[in-house]
């Protein structure tokens, strides 16, 4: 009965994403995304990793699949080929069997306790990683951020000149 | 009823049951519990969490404010502009003139254009509602009085911020209209544009406090209000606001004169009423977590309880934020666009810079 | 549902509770309001003409570039808020590193508006 709960979230977000795949209309096809990113930080909500589930949010519902979004619904929504709703069960089903299977076989090894249990998660403890260990990587992050941004400019500037 | 609305009614009446007893299951346990304390103790009531969700900071509160948001502007504007206003309805002055607009929407028919997206078409108004109403869960108006004192509140707020565009976006796309999308579009560009600096110019309240709860936010307040230690964020975080909530001068999407409603055009009745409702429902959502960043909360002389000095200074930004649609003009989508951009965003990162260099007097200060 | 901390009972509760008033306004609306349906009617509103053209256009995107930035803004504002946590508890060297990260992202901007103007935006 544990297992219940990440077990419905599972076979949700799969589910979803397996739609995301297979429907039919690619709008659907991004709401889909949507769903699957929603039962993803749902999932990082269980897992008691609230900062990490709300960046899931923010970034990739509120700026993602509102890119894919607003690109698929400016080029047009084609439907080009029929959904294969049967599969999308039949994906879900199977993959949540596979990681129930996973996860006993988890239960099985943890019982041996090879791993050593994790620890609670702390917002204090988050920052100071970040202020302490990884500012460096976050000035690495901010150079290729800025480099893409750069790049998305230059790739804008050469189609203005081409038009 | 006929043949053609049978299936939305039935589906959306078997949908909106489920969900009822679904609430209903889940709060069988504080039903009895809080009828248990409304005949032992009249007044403990207040500190059950079924009054928190169904009456102060909860459901009828959000419900009536909207409506007197509504009718203070319709009276507001008139008098700027030299009219009277509404009058007849319901006593003096008009008051029960939105309940009685409420009345005519629900018995006004729903037009599902041609070629529209169904669906979509039907349940994103549901959905604005329910996003622009759940921000307010995690307001608080005294140290107890919220839903939801979460530990990580600011950061939940600006979750279900980033919700607004994909839900406007789908509803202009699905009403198959040009003008819809073009003011969805519109919408977009600006919401997406001006959450940069919301989060940038909320940034220093969550500095200065050193927490994502909402309560400690307001409680280190306690000395000196935010709004004087990073008054450049506030006026930052107060003109986003407006953007994000599409009002003048930023009520670029729904320019009557060019794009008719914006993605609205082809809404009508109730769920148009739900769009409204919801701008009006985010509207008190922003003045309270304005409140909260830069205001100080409920801290106040204790003249007033914390929870009238919170209502008086929500109240108090919620008109200024009416105010704005009396004395301003609309500025134009790319005049906008550039002055979140090139404006509000360096001047958010320069309030931030300051506070970095003046880190060292500040613990004084902050209570 | 412990795992959401305390109180996200109410959280759950209150997403309900919104959701029932939307659905239950709704559908009093279909239940009560008359519906006479017409073509005139159901065709889109374009001032009076009739709708040209096929179910949906394609458009200009001139402010797609502002998209672009306002992911990386979205990605970086977020980061931030870790270390807005911590402001006071390692001094100035601390935020060396996130006022950095600031100064790096200003220029983009101003290249990005410069190549809007290019555009004609």
């Amino acid at each position: 009965m544990d297992y219940i709960v990440p077990l419905a979230l599972m076979a949700f977000s799969s589910a979803a994403a397996l739609f995301s795949l297979e429907s039919k209309s690619l709008v659907y096809g991004a709401i889909a995304l949507a769903v699957f990113f929603l039962g993803l930080s749902l999932f990082f909500f269980y897992l008691d990793l609230p900062y990490l589930a709300i960046f899931q949010l923010a970034v990739y519902v509120g700026a993602i699949v509102v890119l894919i979004m607003f690109t698929v619904m400016i080029v047009g929504d084609k439907q080009t080929r029929e959904g294969r709703a049967p599969l999308v069960v039949l994906g879900a089903l199977g993959f949540v069997s596979m990681i129930t299977s996973f996860a006993y076989a988890m239960e099985y090894f943890g019982s041996l306790d090879l791993v050593p249990s994790a620890q609670p998660f702390s917002m204090a403890s988050l920052s100071a990683a970040i202020v302490q260990n990884y500012g460096a990587v976050i000035l690495v992050l901010a150079c290729l951020l800025t480099a893409s941004a750069y790049g998305a400019i230059a790739l804008a500037r050469k189609e203005a000149e081409e038009t | 009823m006929d043949d053609y609305s049978r299936p939305f009614f039935r589906a959306i009446a078997v949908t909106s049951l489920l969900v009822t007893a679904t609430a209903l299951y889940l709060l069988k346990g504080d039903i009895m519990n809080a009828l248990e304390v409304l005949l032992t103790d009249p007044l403990a009531i207040t500190a059950t969490g079924l009054f928190r969700a169904l009456v102060f900071p909860g459901l009828l509160f959000i419900s009536v404010v909207p409506l007197m948001a509504e009718w203070v502007e319709r009276k507001f504007v008139a008098r700027v502009q030299v009219r009277v206003g509404p009058l007849y309805v319901g006593g003096p002055e008009g008051l029960l003139q939105p309940v009685a607009d409420m009345f005519k929407l629900l018995f006004k028919e729903i037009i599902i254009p041609k070629n529209a997206d169904r669906p979509i078409f039907l349940m994103a108004p549901v959905f604005a509602f329910v996003l622009g109403a759940l921000p307010t869960i995690v307001i608080p108006y005294s140290p107890s009085m919220v839903i939801w004192n979460y530990g990580y509140g600011v950061l939940l707020f600006f979750a279900i911020l980033a919700f607004f565009p994909l839900d406007v976006l789908l509803a202009a796309w699905s009403s198959n209209n040009k003008y819809s999308f073009i003011g969805g579009l519109r919408a977009l560009y600006q919401q997406a544009s001006y959450e940069i600096p919301i989060f940038l110019s909320a940034l220093p309240a969550v500095m200065l406090a050193g927490s994502f709860r909402l309560a400690d936010i307001a409680q280190a307040q306690s000395k000196v209000w935010f709004v004087f230690l990073a008054p450049v964020s506030a006026a930052v975080f107060f003109v986003s606001m407006l953007a994000e909530m599409e009002r003048i001068p930023f009520d670029m999407p729904e320019a009557d004169s060019e794009l008719v409603s914006g993605w609205t055009t082809e809404y009508s009745g109730m769920a148009w009423g739900l769009y409204q409702f919801s701008i009006y429902v985010k509207m008190l959502a922003f003045a309270g977590i304005f409140v909260v960043f830069f205001l100080g909360g409920w801290t106040g002389p204790p003249v007033l309880p914390a929870v009238a000095w919170s209502l008086v200074k929500v109240s108090v930004v919620i008109l200024v934020l009416l105010s704005t649609r009396a004395f301003w003009p609309r500025i134009r989508i790319d005049q906008l666009i550039r002055a979140g951009w090139g404006r509000l965003i360096p001047l958010a990162i320069l309030n931030i810079l300051l506070l970095v260099l003046f880190q060292h007097y500040l613990p004084g200060v902050v209570g | 549902m412990a795992v959401l901390g305390d109180g996200s009972f109410w959280f759950l509760v209150y997403l309900l509770l919104l959701l029932t008033t939307g659905l239950v306004l709704y559908s009093v609306s279909f239940a009560l309001a008359p519906r006479v349906r017409s073509p005139l009617k159901e065709e889109t509103f374009e001032s009076g003409q009739i709708p040209p053209g096929g179910k949906r256009v394609r458009l200009v995107m001139q402010y797609f570039i502002f998209l672009l930035l306002f992911m990386i803004f979205d990605v970086v504002s977020m980061l931030l808020f870790a270390w807005g946590y911590a402001f006071f508890d390692y001094g100035p060297a601390g935020s060396a590193y996130p006022v950095l990260l600031l100064f790096f992202l200003v220029p983009p901007i101003y290249l990005t508006l410069k190549v809007a103007r290019q555009v004609g935006v």
